[in-house]
């Protein structure tokens, strides 16, 4: 008779591939720093990558971020009403925007734009052995590739952030004066009075962590991508999902850190 | 001086390779003395390209050891395996170039991104050396992808000469060339052997190129080198496996011409 299979057999396997990952992703993020501590410095690469992830990514950042605010001041609005607390709505409108959803939906969209195009270039460099000519080169490809990009990573994503919020409070003072019946000077006034430090820090710290995450995943995935064109494919995807799962993740974590008590 | 003499510039020993289930190298021996100009044949397939990547260690191996000059490549710390691939110029068999760089700056690339050379001077040296291999400067402001096969396959070779290697690794150089070209890959060759020095090794289907550019021959079969000779002896070599590669080279048409 054939034997049953052991139930818990899969749920072992799942474990230990997912540790296992994580383990070779923390080697990965550690060879990374160390490569982006030393010198050679690529700075003209980290330049480069700089416009690419932040300048390129204004439009997106942009429209993102103003339609969010609008219809946050619409849906706070209907809300609010009900209590007549109306008052309120610049207020929510500013601290939610730079507090969660600035960060957490620039980063998002960014990692759809950034961390797919990283893997995709580094899975192709990988794949037609571009890196391992990298390396008879004597190059790291860790240092020419990676560290330039976790550097550009890093400082593109709180000014976007800034950028996200100043747009998507414009988002919401259109609505809310246009639509809502706001006094123009009232709204502003309210929106700076409940706005403190800690709440824009807290957002550009997120911002800078996902950044780092973005290129991260990007790097990670193209790096270990093998196979051709389809293997390209499957890196492009595992990277903007793990980035994204990673952003919400470490979302939560820093949330907590700042403001639970 | 009889020392470093007999001290082999290039030496595989043991080498084995799996992947999966799948051994590729079994065991295989490869020597190189200072200055000697080895040819690798094989058939399609057979792990030519995987041996190379080994011996730079691109790819780890199960089980062997390399030797350059003496000294075992994998106990070398990173910066010493970064000084030995210094040493080293190496042409893929898919040329590798990259893509985001014009071909200039491909040559050029160990002089000034990890070297201490200038721009303008990196320009200029990779003029000459592209020149050496027939592209003129128009080419050399071009991207890889925007240049034939043929073209992109002598950037790369312009590229792995270009530092003035010791050791010499080429994956194919003249597949995919016409006759013309593939004779001047071939002098060029010769060039780096004769006038540097350069052990080299080459990975080659071509026995027209195997004659002019080797002064040794070692035949890839089954993960091990199953002949190894003086190319004088490629004709009267005594294995049947070097007969079969050879003779079934000339019955075809080895020049590439069009056949009968
Ligand atoms: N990354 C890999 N994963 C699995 N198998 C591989 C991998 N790389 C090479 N192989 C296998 O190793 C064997 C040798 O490949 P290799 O590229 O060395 O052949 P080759 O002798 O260079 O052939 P050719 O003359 O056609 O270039 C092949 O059978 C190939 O299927
Ligand atoms: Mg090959």
């Amino acid at each position: 008779m054939r034997s049953w299979p052991n139930p818990l057999a899969p749920i072992g396997r799942v474990v230990l591939e997912f540790l296992a990952a994580t383990g070779r992703v923390a080697l990965f993020t550690a060879e990374a720093l160390w490569a982006a501590a030393r010198p050679p410095y690529f700075m003209r690469h980290a330049g480069r990558q700089f416009l690419e992830i932040g300048y390129y990514s204004l439009p997106i950042v942009g429209l993102t971020a103003i339609f969010t605010g609008m219809v946050l001041a619409l849906q706070s609005y209907t809300g609010f009403s009900r209590f007549a607390a109306e008052s309120a709505i610049p207020s929510v409108l500013v601290v939610s925007l730079t507090r969660e959803l600035g960060p957490v939906l620039t980063a998002l969209m960014v990692a759809g734009r950034v961390s797919a195009s990283i893997a995709a270039e580094t899975g192709t460099m990988r794949v037609t052995e571009q890196i391992d000519a990298l390396v008879t080169l004597s190059a790291n490809p860790l240092q020419y590739l990676v560290a330039p990009r976790l550097i550009a990573g890093v400082l593109a994503l709180p000014p976007l952030v800034l950028v996200a919020d100043v747009i998507g409070t414009m988002g919401g003072f259109l609505i809310s004066v246009g639509k809502l019946g706001f006094e123009p000077g009232i709204f502003l006034n309210r929106c700076l009075e409940s706005l403190q430090t800690l709440d824009v820090v807290s957002g550009l710290v997120k911002a800078a962590v996902f950044g780092f995450l973005i290129v991260l995943m990007g790097s990670y995935h193209g790096f270990h991508s093998e196979g051709g064109a389809r293997g390209v494919g499957r890196a492009t995807t595992n990277a903007v999902m793990s980035a994204s799962a990673l952003i919400l993740i470490a979302n939560y974590l820093i949330t907590e850190a700042f403001f639970s008590r | 001086m009889t020392g470093s003499a007999q001290t082999p510039a290039i030496e595989l020993r043991g080498l084995v390779k799996r992947f999966g289930g799948k051994t590729v190298l079994d065991g295989m021996d490869l020597t190189a003395m200072a200055g000697d100009s080895v040819a690798v044949i094989g058939a399609s397939g057979c792990g030519k390209s995987v041996s190379f990547k080994c011996a730079l260690g691109l790819l780890p191996m199960d089980a062997g050891s390399v030797r350059f000059a003496g000294t075992p490549r994998d106990e070398l710390p990173s910066s010493g395996s970064q000084a030995l691939m210094r040493r080293s110029g190496v042409l893929f068999q898919g040329n590798a170039l990259f893509d985001s760089l014009p071909i200039w700056e491909n040559v050029a690339f160990a002089l000034f991104h990890t070297g201490p050379m200038r721009r303008a001077e990196a320009y200029e040296l990779a003029i000459t050396k592209l020149a050496e291999v027939g592209l003129d400067e128009r080419a050399a402001n071009l991207y890889p992808p925007e240049l034939s096969g043929g073209m992109q396959k002598r950037a790369a070779i312009a590229r792995a000469v270009a530092a003035d290697p010791e050791f010499l690794f080429f994956d194919e150089p003249t597949s995919g060339l016409d006759p013309v070209t593939a004779a001047t890959i071939d002098r060029l060759i010769e060039d780096c052997v004769t006038r540097l020095r350069a052990t080299t090794v080459t990975i080659t289907h071509d026995l027209a190129s195997v004659r002019k550019i080797a002064n040794r021959v070692a035949m890839l079969h089954g993960g091990r080198i199953v002949w190894e000779g003086p190319v004088s002896e490629l004709d009267r070599s005594g294995s049947a496996h070097v007969e079969q590669f050879v003779r079934g080279r000339t019955d075809g048409s080895s020049t590439g011409g069009p056949p009968p």
